[in-house]
């Protein structure tokens, strides 16, 4: 079932897409930037995302929530800004993790567990597939599986990225 | 003793170790401390990483505008702004990423002059660019979403380089070459914004 939101944006109701982008935007926004741990990449990629979303919207048949298609349009088009950048590997892999990491999670919010903000930068340590592999799975609960097809890597590679994040994210957490 | 290997206690801690193999490694807890520790350390992470909030608010807003129905000749309009946009983009990011000693007006902005001080060099371009910006705002609703997109992410990576030089200016409030830099950098926001608007104008 399509929720009456989507069905104003799919007939071109500006307001609808309002209400749809205030709905979503923290969702979307927050994958970006674990995945990616760069606020500035996050930022032009959720643009991205919701460029993205409203260009297909009309596709759009309602087989899942709205949330999940949203949340997939996101996980693809960050894993494509990570493709690419592979491909060129001057820029962002030139700058130190620490410079790139989000002032968002510098300061967290009053109801944040004091462990939340540590929990938050060693991810953002990560080399880039093991903190993108262990976000889809631990954070936003794919699947191994999944995991492996939305990266489009073996099984295998998959779980020894995330044991592999894991026990790195033991240790940095262990001695700080 | 022989511990088991940490791919093994990773998959026990997933619970995905076949029955029999699962009975094997309780046996080994059952003496081993290290490993049952690690194992309590495995699943608190886990829980600890599923219970991070699922939202953060992005400092700004990022939205594109909402798609409009195409107009007669929009086709042919919107490719021809975005291309010229992505021009001046081009040559101004090559500005931005120039190494600070080897950046374009350096002579014509910072020189050999009596150091003026930041404040009163950097007013003239906030006003204006503050000017521009709004009537941006006021028209914004021409652009297609793409070429809104494309303009909003360069005002921002020119804002950021803005604020980063603000940064530094902090440290050494007197570097005349740091004033020189962020009166470059003004400069090029203030001339992608009329250009833009420029562009508009025509469209």
């Amino acid at each position: 079932m399509i929720d009456d939101a989507v069905r104003r944006a799919q007939k071109g109701n500006p307001d609808a897409f309002d209400e749809l982008y205030e709905t979503h935007v923290d969702r979307v926004y927050a994958l970006c930037l674990r995945m990616t741990a760069d606020r500035r990449l996050a930022e032009e990629l959720t643009q991205d995302v919701f460029v993205r979303a409203w260009r297909r919207i009309g596709s759009f048949r309602g087989a899942a929530a709205f949330s999940t298609w949203l949340h997939r349009v996101t996980v693809n088009v960050v894993l494509d800004a990570q493709r690419s950048a592979r491909r060129r590997p001057a820029q962002l892999s030139a700058l130190p993790r620490e410079l790139r990491w989000s002032d968002a999670l510098e300061s967290p919010g009053e109801n944040d567990p004091a462990g939340r903000l540590a929990l938050e930068r060693a991810l953002a340590s990560l080399p880039d597939r093991a903190r993108t592999a262990i976000v889809l799975h631990a954070v936003e609960g794919y699947q191994y599986r999944e995991v492996a097809e939305l990266m489009d890597v073996k099984l295998g590679t998959v779980k020894s990225h995330i044991h592999r994040a894991r026990e790195l994210l033991l240790e940095r957490l262990e001695s700080p | 003793m022989t511990h088991p290997e940490r791919e093994r206690l990773h998959d026990y801690a997933d619970g995905l170790l076949p029955p029999e193999e699962a009975t094997s490694m309780e046996d080994h807890l059952s003496v081993c401390d290290a490993c049952r520790r690690r194992v309590a350390s495995i699943r608190a992470l886990t829980d600890e990483l599923a219970s991070l909030p699922r939202g953060i608010r992005p400092e700004r807003d990022l939205r594109p505008p909402a798609p409009r129905p195409l107009r007669p000749g929009d086709r042919s309009r919107w490719p021809r702004v975005a291309a010229a946009l992505a021009l001046f983009l081009a040559a101004a990011t090559a500005a931005l990423l120039l190494p600070d000693g080897s950046d374009g007006d350096r002579e014509t902005t910072f020189g050999e002059r009596t150091p003026v001080p930041a404040d009163v060099v950097l007013a003239p371009y906030e006003d204006a660019a503050r000017q521009l910006a709004t009537e941006l705002d006021a028209r914004r609703d021409r652009m297609d979403a793409e070429t809104a997109a494309l303009v909003q992410r360069n005002l921002g990576v020119l804002d950021a380089a803005i604020r980063d030089l603000q940064s530094a200016r902090e440290v050494a409030s007197s570097d005349s070459v740091l004033t020189g830099l962020l009166e470059n950098r003004h400069r090029t926001r203030l001339e992608f914004l009329r250009r833009t608007l420029a562009l508009l104008s025509e469209s």
